[in-house]
């Protein structure tokens, strides 16, 4: 039994065997047949249990412990008796797919490219920057909200208070008739119009009844009280009502008059405490400077 | 949580980090890089810079100008180089998600030989983690191996795997989920390179490199006697002369030169046997020993330990590939949380 001589005549005998697709089995039994050794001559040379020959020949896989076993077995099996290994692997899997789709899974050939992603990668980056410019503009924009703490009190508090702002500035301008009133509640529509206090006092509690939401603030516990400043030079104003919500904030120029309308007693800060004075309720409130120093903190309308 | 939300567009990694080769397994996709592990270094005004990484800086091993250094960053199977590791662990990972535009963050699980000590594993880690992984797991490599091959490592079943890889060889008797016995030797398929080069210069006192040596190696080495003899064509720089020159090498010359790492590893082997439960013994020596990893791939290598030892010993699936496959599994199983007892670090 030369080694070339017998490989010519196992290459024949699969060539046929694998035509009619016989077993992986049939296809080793012969070409071990052709070789010229028993079973148990096998089972000896590979140092095998002479059951796992016949498992093999017999094509009975259950015989080993995993298919791992059993697919080594064979190509060992193959290998030794010189016999091609694609002749009986595919015998192998077309056994075991008709045997009911029971193939195990495909070892891995070769090495595969990674899986490609649909989106292109300029597509993509595009994509995250248009991503990074809505995150910037959402960032900026809660940026430029207003912090919670200033309009605190609600919002038509806020809408209010900077109404009253605007309109006591144009007040201010016809000041002699808001100070001919005696009540410390008085809104330009009334100075206009030059109703009567009692007219007027009617048109708030009309107010207070449609507008339930304002009235706590409007007409509640707190005074309402009216600050009127006069500046002679330039001078930076804060006031804050009792609630120590801001009302107004600003740099004022020399020869403006303001009017300020709010829940009294005020916090008023003065940055020039020579530039400004102050009348409360039509009364005077004398401004002094801190010590030492050229700005005034006041409170008016304890 | 920058990283989590990049490990949302990253995928889970097994990667084999061999002496010789970085193999990288993707869930669902399979492997999906298998390159050398070399890296080339170029160094200019005192600055280093990575020339080339895997198989573009392998062609340039023994081939380079004085300012470029192509070099292998682990040795004996642990890192030699932790921070060329590290950029080749960076590359390997954006190579492997190169078609996405956010920087990835994957988990990984990594291949540790099963004898290498804390430090070692320590450093595998920390490269991992610094190459830009959000979680690094460690596996010993017989472990996967044995994963990666199919035997049913949770039976109560013993299953001997010898993973003869580039750096090492590893043995382990493997039952439950768990390694029973290991052991680990510092010989591989660089040895065997080492050792064929070593014959050259001995025998035909001419000198060839490593590339040159790893190809006789595939085409005509073999472990064991009166196969096929087969004959390759070589060329290196005659030591005497100092000029190139060509000469014919056939298998049992490389057989020859191959005997000492191979009878350590026959011994290693038989060791382990010798240390294994009496149990377990019985159940390998009814169904055998597995042999993975590249140095599977030997000629004859099954046939040589099946003789040394008496028992059967077979190559499993696509041996070069099977740490990085049975790491990919076990990171699977893993999750599902039916690996609980795999010894891991």
């Amino acid at each position: 039994m030369s080694g070339a001589m017998s490989k010519i005549e196992i290459e024949s005998t699969s060539d046929s065997a694998a035509g009619a697709i016989a077993s992986p089995g049939a296809i080793l039994r012969s070409a071990r047949e052709a070789a010229g050794y028993s079973r148990a001559e096998m089972a000896d040379k590979l140092n095998w249990l002479s059951c796992y020959v016949e498992a093999i020949e017999e094509d009975r896989y259950e015989a080993f412990s995993s298919r791992a076993f059993a697919t080594g077995y064979m190509k060992s099996y193959g290998r030794y008796l010189k016999v091609a290994e694609d002749v009986y692997l595919e015998a192998h899997h077309q056994m075991l797919a008709a045997a009911g789709g029971a193939v195990e899974r495909e070892p891995l050939s070769g090495v595969r490219p990674p899986r490609q992603v649909v989106v292109s990668s300029r597509a993509g980056l595009y994509g995250a920057g248009l991503v990074l410019a809505a995150l910037i503009a959402l960032l900026w924009w809660q940026q430029t909200q207003p912090t919670p703490q200033q309009p605190s009190a609600t919002d038509s508090d806020a809408a209010e208070q900077s109404a009253t702002l605007e309109m006591s500035e144009i007040v201010s301008g016809i000041e002699e008739t808001a100070a001919a009133y005696s009540t410390p509640i008085a809104t330009d529509a009334a100075t206009a119009a030059g109703q009567e206090p009692v007219d007027f006092s009617d048109v708030e509690r009309e107010n207070s009844i449609v507008d339930a939401a304002d009235t706590e603030s409007e007409t509640g516990l707190e005074a309402v009280g009216i600050l009127e400043f006069r500046f002679t030079a330039e001078c930076w104003l804060e006031v804050r009502d009792s609630r120590g919500d801001l009302i107004y904030a600003n740099l004022r120029r020399a020869g403006d008059t303001l009017t300020l309308e709010g829940a009294a007693p005020f916090d008023v800060l003065l940055g020039d405490a020579s530039a400004a004075t102050l009348s409360y309720l039509g009364a005077a409130v004398p401004i002094s400077a801190v010590d030492g120093r050229k700005f005034a903190r006041l409170s008016v309308g304890d | 949580m920058l990283k989590n939300l990049r490990g949302m567009f990253s995928n889970d990694l097994s990667i084999d980090l061999g002496t010789a080769n970085t193999l990288i397994y993707v869930k669902d996709q399979g492997i999906v890089l298998d390159e050398p592990s070399v890296v080339a270094i170029r160094i200019h005004n005192g600055q280093k810079t990575i020339e080339a990484v895997g198989a573009d800086a392998k062609r340039m091993l023994g081939r380079t100008p004085g300012n470029i250094t192509a070099i292998r960053p682990l040795k004996d199977g642990v890192i030699a180089d932790f921070q060329v590791t590290e950029k080749m662990l960076q590359h390997f990972i954006a190579k492997v998600h190169e078609s996405r535009f956010i920087r990835p963050s994957p988990r990984v699980l990594i291949c540790v030989p099963c004898m290498s000590t804390q430090v070692e594993r320590r450093a595998i880690r920390e490269s991992a983690m610094s190459a830009g992984a959000r979680e690094v797991r460690l596996i010993e490599e017989p472990m996967a191996a044995a994963i990666g091959a199919g035997l049913a490592v949770e039976d109560a079943n013993g299953s001997m795997v010898v993973d003869v890889g580039g750096g090492t060889t590893e043995l382990a008797i493997i039952s439950l989920n768990g390694v029973v016995h290991r052991d680990s030797l510092r010989v591989g398929g660089d040895r065997f390179d080492e050792a064929i080069v070593s014959y050259v210069r001995r025998r035909y006192g001419s000198l060839i490199g490593d590339a040159t040596a790893e190809r006789i190696k595939k085409e005509v080495g073999c472990a064991l006697s009166g196969g096929e003899l087969r004959e390759i064509d070589v060329r290196g720089r005659n030591l005497a002369e100092g000029v190139p020159r060509s000469f014919t090498l056939n298998s049992d010359e490389i057989l020859d030169a191959l005997q000492e790492p191979l009878s350590s590893i026959v011994q290693s082997v038989k060791q382990t046997l010798e240390k294994s439960p009496p149990e377990l013994a019985a159940d390998i020596a009814e169904s055998g020993i597995v042999l993975t990893g590249g140095g599977a791939l030997l000629r004859d290598l099954d046939r040589l330990l099946s003789e040394e030892t008496g028992l059967p010993v077979i190559i499993s699936e696509d041996p070069l590939t099977c740490v990085a496959r049975g790491g990919g599994r076990a990171m699977e199983m893993m999750d599902r949380h039916t690996l609980e007892l795999l010894s891991t670090e």
